[in-house]
């Protein structure tokens, strides 16, 4: 897979911790450094204090949903890399994404794990 | 039904001006010239303030371009309308109708009068939203689990956590594949409430068709090898089609067009992928040599929740819901999709532009 200089950090956000954890692991075996969030608030917490290459986010959380975060995130990086990942198939949810520059919008449960690991060595290669 | 005799007449106008619905009769220019009770209790404004106005008094409120359709119509094509309208009462509120409108014309073919009915269908519209927003909650909620079995199980298949022995392999994929169909359960029923509300929104991206086709087929291979199919995919070449689309509505289709072929043609069969392009459009056609469509389930495939009675021996599983959105998707994307099944097995071509048409 892909190997790069510089080890990437990958934020995530995820309220489920299964789903967390998997991608956290895909993110690990494409070889860049997770970083975990588990709400909304956290997300934000974490991407100030390490400035991530790029970020995926889920858009039902506690406490800020992602689209709240992902505002939030461009307020400090207009450019940052972002792929939503989530379970909520709404045509309006994509449209929110597409005008927050979100590079993807990926449906948990249509996606294998090996397209997600491709998705994120694409998503940094931007 | 007793049948009217000569002598009984029926007081027509007696008749309209106890219907519930709300009626009225207006001249070609509008001009309403009889209202029924109906009318009041529906808009809110009385009889006096009807009579002699036009029904803009309580419309308006949707798009000039409607309007100008609408007029066409009834008054140029002198054809009736029906639809859905969006009205405001006296008191500013709004409701939804369903409205239709029929011209009435004279010997010489001109207007005489317009009869409009209305329906205030505003509370069965709000039972469809909540409804839709009920499945749309359940479907996520029902997601997000499902995701965890997929991701979790596909790692194990992949030996990501381990090497698997060959029957741990065997009880894993039955997992995966009971998942999968899980999924495919919620999607169906997620993307035929789309339908159902007319809300299908579409975003153009470029898409390599040989990437349709290879992940389809990718995921596909667990079937495919229990069903011993052999895959002929023309479109082998990446870059050779490349359209602008709506991703996700363009995967369903072929989804289901192949999986359908797999899930139809018995062990040992061929299903055969090929491409065909003009300037403006790009016909893919998929070819089984599968069971076939029978005689009068030809009409029906396409409708909802249909499943022929051949199909059902041969396989349970199924909601009736996947040609049906395959369809309707076909549509939204400015395409047609046609079947051939006069010998053995069956041909869908599908026919879409290469240029998605966006509508704002």
């Amino acid at each position: 897979m892909s190997t790069s200089p510089k080890k990437h950090k990958i934020l995530i956000a995820e309220d489920e911790p299964s789903l967390l954890e998997m991608i956290a692991k895909r993110v690990v075996d494409a070889g860049f450094t997770a970083i975990k969030a588990h709400d909304g608030e956290e997300a934000i917490d974490l991407a100030l204090k390490e400035k991530p290459d790029a970020a995926i986010v889920d858009v039902i959380m506690p406490l800020k949903n992602g689209f709240d975060v992902i505002k939030e995130l461009r307020k400090h990086s207009s450019n940052l890399p972002i792929m939503i990942v989530t379970n909520l198939e709404s045509d309006l949810d994509r449209e929110t994404g597409s005008q927050l520059g979100v590079k993807h919008y990926i449906l948990k449960s249509n996606i294998t794990m090996r397209q997600l690991q491709q998705q994120i060595t694409e998503l940094v290669s931007t | 039904m007793a049948v009217l005799r000569r002598k009984q007449t029926i007081d027509f106008k007696e008749a309209v001006s106890h219907a519930y619905d709300h009626i009225v009769i207006t001249d070609p220019d509008g001009k309403i010239l009889y209202a029924n009770p109906a009318v009041s209790s529906t808009t809110g404004f009385s009889h006096e303030e009807v009579i002699g106005n036009t029904p803009k008094l309580w419309g308006g409120l949707m798009k000039p371009a409607f309007y100008k359709s609408f007029w066409r119509t009834i008054k140029h094509q002198k054809k009736p309308f029906a639809g859905e309208v969006k009205n405001k009462r006296k008191d500013g509120s709004v409701y939804t109708a369903d409205v239709r409108v029929s011209p009435i014309l004279d010997k010489r073919n001109n207007v005489r009068y317009f009869i409009g009915i209305e329906r205030d269908v505003t509370q069965v519209r709000r039972l469809d939203d909540s409804r839709n927003e009920f499945i749309s909650l359940v479907s996520h909620q029902l997601r997000t689990p499902l995701s965890t079995l997929n991701w979790y199980s596909e790692a194990l298949l992949d030996n990501n956590i381990g090497k698997l022995n060959t029957e741990q392999t065997a009880y894993i994929s039955e997992l995966y594949d009971a998942t999968q169909r899980m999924i495919k359960l919620v999607n169906d029923l997620l993307n035929s409430t789309r339908i159902d509300f007319g809300n299908i929104k579409l975003q153009s991206t470029k898409i390599d068709m040989h990437d349709v086709f290879s992940d389809i087929l990718r995921d596909c291979q667990v079937p495919i090898k229990r069903h011993h199919l052999v895959i002929h995919n023309d479109v082998k070449q990446k870059g050779k089609y490349v359209i602008s689309s709506d991703r996700p509505t363009l995967y369903v289709i072929f989804e289901n067009i192949i999986t359908n072929a797999i899930k139809y043609t018995p062990s040992k069969g061929h299903i055969y992928i090929t491409v065909a392009e003009t300037k403006k459009d790009i016909t893919v056609s998929v070819r089984d040599t599968g069971y076939g469509i029978h005689g009068g389930d030809k009409t029906k495939i396409f409708d909802k929740y249909f499943r022929s009675e051949s199909i059902k021996k041969v396989s349970t599983d199924g909601t009736g819901l996947g040609l049906f959105i395959t369809k309707a998707f076909t549509h939204s994307l400015g395409g047609t999709i046609t079947f051939d099944s006069s010998g053995k097995g069956t041909t869908f071509h599908v026919t879409i532009p290469k240029m998605l048409k966006e509508e704002k």
